[in-house]
């Protein structure tokens, strides 16, 4: 339910920075969305389709570029590509694994007019 | 759809205090309507990319520093309390209430999506209390606190406590710009809830188990819910009591103490 924020947090900063630049028209939007950010992608996008009628956004194309999390084993010190923010370690079977990556959610770039 | 510029937003959230029954509807957003509102210049636009490199929630981040610069101004604690719907949180706050009002100044904001029932209860320590009402939304977020604190006498050198909503999944994204987070998990609710949502227990500072009379009747173990949530979050500190009984909440209270020096 929260990708509802998040689809219209996207719009609103989109349409902020177009207005900063000075330009009027979003033509397109790359957006990072990292596998534990917490957002489903498939609702982030079914929300954004809601949330940008009627704003810069309603003509542009939205491109997401999906990353990968990745972990490591706060004992054995293994790295190793995770899908959940509760991973085990495939070396060791610990428990405790740090997030190092993939949990982003940002607008990386934007093309105007 | 949002009465005041036609736009497809949610109902927006309402900002109350107990005995108000009358709100006013606010829209808080600058929203821009496409193209058709702007005159287009064609000798002076041209494409460009604009290299952003922001996180999508960069404008709650902005409210959450904003709120967070006021609270440490003015020396205020803001504890944002966050569980599952019924895990206590209410009833401890009530507790902590009575117990600290006569050492320090307290104010309270309480969300919910509809309903004044935690407000009024709240009301009843003769501290003051807002009562935030998401509507359809499913979490508070810095704006929200933002506006609500307008409408709260908050103190220096005081304690704010926020009690979110009911909710261990999308509160875990919205910073509001407190101090510490405060994570109430009850033992009726299994001690693998940790694995199950990471994300709020990754975002956590204190875990409060709660309703550590009913151990003996559950098949809840302490150990466990410990190990599972230090395996996800190392840093998170943990304390054992029951809001019911009483038994415990000293350690919250001093926690509280010890911070608000």
């Amino acid at each position: 339910m929260h990708e509802l924020s998040l689809a219209m947090s996207l719009v609103e900063l989109a349409e902020s920075e177009t207005i900063r630049s000075g330009s009027s028209a979003i033509i397109s939007v790359d957006v990072l969305v990292g596998r534990l950010s917490g957002v489903d992608p498939e609702a982030l996008r079914f929300m954004l389709d809601l949330s940008k009628k009627n704003t810069l956004l309603d003509h542009a194309v939205i491109n997401f570029e999906l990353v990968e999390g990745k972990g490591k084993c706060r004992v054995c010190h293994h790295e190793f590509p995770v899908d959940t923010l509760a991973p085990v370690c495939p070396r060791c079977n610990e428990i405790s694994i740090e997030v190092t990556g993939g949990d982003q959610l940002r607008i990386v770039s934007m093309e105007v007019e | 759809m949002c009465e005041t510029c036609g736009c497809g937003e949610p109902d927006e959230f309402t900002v109350r205090t107990p005995q108000d029954h009358h709100h006013d509807h606010d829209h808080p957003h600058d929203h821009v309507h496409g193209p058709e509102t702007h005159t287009h210049d064609p000798a002076g636009s041209q494409r460009k990319i604009l290299d952003v490199n922001k996180d999508i929630l960069y404008e709650n981040n902005l409210a959450a520093a904003r709120n967070r610069g006021f609270f440490e101004g003015r020396k205020i604690l803001c504890f944002n309390l966050v569980s599952s719907p019924g895990s206590g949180k209410t009833t401890l706050l009530e507790r902590t209430i009575l117990a600290l009002k006569d050492e320090v100044k307290i104010a309270t904001i309480e969300g919910d999506q509809q309903s004044l029932i935690d407000a009024e209860r709240i009301q009843e320590t003769g501290t003051p209390v807002i009562q935030v009402n998401t509507g359809m939304g499913c979490h508070l977020d810095a704006r929200m606190v933002g506006k609500a604190m307008n409408e709260l006498p908050i103190a220096e050198h005081s304690i704010l406590f926020i009690e979110n909503v009911g909710n261990l999944v999308c509160p875990a994204l919205f910073d509001l710009g407190e101090s510490k987070r405060i994570l109430i998990m009850s033992v009726t609710e299994g001690d693998d809830k940790p694995l199950k949502y990471p994300a709020m227990f990754r975002s956590a500072h204190l875990c409060i188990l709660n309703k550590t009379d009913l151990l003996p009747y559950v098949s809840f173990s302490v150990e466990k819910a410990i190990q599972n949530a230090s395996a996800i979050n190392p840093a998170l500190e943990f304390i054992q009591l029951s809001a019911t009984t009483g038994d415990g909440v000293d350690a919250w209270l001093d926690y509280c103490r010890k911070l608000v020096q």
